[in-house]
Formats: C-alpha cells, structure tokens, sequence
C-alpha cells in the first residue's frame, strides 16, 4: 500500500495530477446541474410572484 | 436538408433537444465515470513502471487523454461554427458556447498535468518548447471565445464572431499535434498514430485506450447537460420553459 502512495519518489507528482483530474472533472460535471437548478428555482419564484 | 437524418433535425430544435437528450446525459456520465475509475485504477496500480521515467509515466494515463481531448473539442467548435455560418442552426451557437469552457478547463489541466509531469522528468516545469506553447495558444484561444460571448450584447453577432475565430483558430491544432515533428522540442513525440505504429507496449496501452474513450464519453455528457442548461436560460419566455419550471414537462 505504501509502495502504492509513494511510487518510489514520484507519488506526490502522480497523486497531485490525479487529485486536481478529479476535483476538475467534478467541478465541470456538477456546474452545468447546478447552474440548472437555480435557474428553475428563479423561474419558479418568477412564477410565483406573477 | 434532405441529408440530414431523422433524428439529428428532431435535436436541432431547443424544446426536442431539451427533452430528447436528458436520458443520454446520465448514461454518458455513468459510463465515463466508470470507464475513467477502471483506467485510471489499472493505470496506477497494474501497469508495470516505465524502463525511464519510473512511476511518474502513470501522469500519462491522465495527461494524455484530456490533452486529446481538448484539442478534439476545438475541431468540433470549429465545425459547428461552420454549421453556424452556413445554415445559422441555434444549437449550434449553443454547442460552441456550452463547449468551450469545458474545452478551456481540459487544455488548463493538460497544461498543469503536463508540468506536474515535467518536474520529475525534465527537472523544471515549463519550457518554452512547441508543444506546449501551442497548447497555451489552444487555452487563450478558448479563453477568447468565452469572453466574445460576454463582452458582445447581440447574440447574432457574438455566435457569428465566435463562428469566425473558431474557425480561424482551428490551425493551431495540426501545429499542436505535428509541433513535436516540426520543431526540436523537449517533449515525446506521438506514442499512438492514428494510421501509424504505435510506439508503446500494449501493457501501457490498454488502461490508455480506456480513458482516452472514457473521458469523451464524459465530455460529451458535461457539454449536453451545459447546453440543456443554455437552452433553459436563452428559451426563458417560451411556453414550455414555463411549464418546465412548473414541473409539468421534465
């Protein structure tokens, strides 16, 4: 396991990339359903009001 | 437009679009979820370590993908703003302006992978080497077409400017892709030719192959949700958007 993590020196440079990939595709993932939602929720006070 | 199919003229209308696509979102994000977590685990922990480079090779398994990745989403803009000028088709704009910030944030991580990449390997993490300039020239190309939707009020205008620089800035990616053969450059050349030998083993190859199909699998799922998005804010007065928000049509 910590063979794994460290990769003999070079963990931290594989980890890093692999951490920042992932936090950037779920940031890009999410943001599109998020953006969504709070439209709906702007439209449905919108309706509400009217 | 006799040519074109059934089905591809039903999605070129922002209410079918909106309805028609929202069950293939979720496919696409479950299946380039899994296929990205089984290429990248086989990646890192079941491909041996390169005779040279050791562990660090295993940035490939990300770096490489998303870099192709983010120079195929311009080649794509590029034609839908052909498809723009040509036929003037909404979704059209609407796929360049839901494509080019995903495209943007693909060539900032193929960049910051790539110099994660470069300390253990060329003992610096930027060099003014073609490859990587012309990728940075791809990031403020992206950048570029972001900020002409913004900055220009009419949307006729914006979609047509952001047509013509798509397409003019559509030369850099053949300079990207051959930079590694035209000019002496410090960065690999191609390991995978489309029509060519491939240069590495299959060993490596296998989990490569995997993300490189997983993440535009992904990809293509993030841009419909950000243009089912687009169509909502741009179709705001129309009946049906309405009846969407009143949870009548979902």
């Amino acid at each position: 396991m910590m063979e794994l993590l460290t990769m003999d020196g070079h963990g931290i440079y594989v980890w890093s990339a692999y951490i920042l990939t992932t936090f950037v595709l779920l940031a890009l993932g999410s943001y599109p359903f998020i953006r969504l939602s709070r439209l709906k929720q702007r439209y449905d006070e919108d309706n509400e009001l009217n | 437009m006799k040519f074109v199919p059934s089905w591809l003229n039903r999605l070129a209308s922002p209410q079918h679009f909106f309805i028609d696509i929202k069950p293939w979102i979720m496919w696409l994000y479950v299946l380039g979820t899994i296929g990205l977590l089984v290429g990248s685990v086989w990646g890192l922990a079941f491909v041996p370590p390169e005779r040279y480079q050791g562990d660090s090779f295993r940035i490939l398994y990300v770096h490489a993908p998303i870099a192709h990745l983010a120079q195929l989403i311009y080649i794509s803009i590029a034609i839908a703003g052909v498809v723009h000028l040509v036929w003037k088709l909404k979704m059209a704009d609407v796929y360049m302006s839901a494509a080019a910030p995903v495209g943007c944030w693909l060539t900032a991580l193929a960049l910051v992978s790539g110099m994660i990449w470069g300390m253990p390997t060329w003992g610096t993490a930027w060099v003014w080497d073609a490859r990587i300039v012309s990728t940075l020239i791809l990031f403020f190309l992206y950048f570029g077409l972001i900020v002409l939707r913004r900055v220009i009020p009419n949307p006729a205008r914006a979609a047509t400017a952001l047509s013509i620089l798509a397409i003019v800035g559509a030369i850099n990616v053949p300079i990207i892709k051959f930079s590694v053969e035209w000019f002496n450059t410090l960065h690999q050349p191609a390991s995978i030719e489309l029509f060519g030998d491939v240069s590495i083993d299959r060993v490596f190859l296998v989990p490569l192959f995997i993300n490189i199909a997983s993440i535009s699998v992904l990809s293509a799922g993030i841009i419909l949700a950000y243009m089912r998005y687009l169509v909502v804010e741009r179709n705001a007065s129309m009946t049906w958007i309405q009846e969407w928000s009143r949870g009548k049509n979902q």
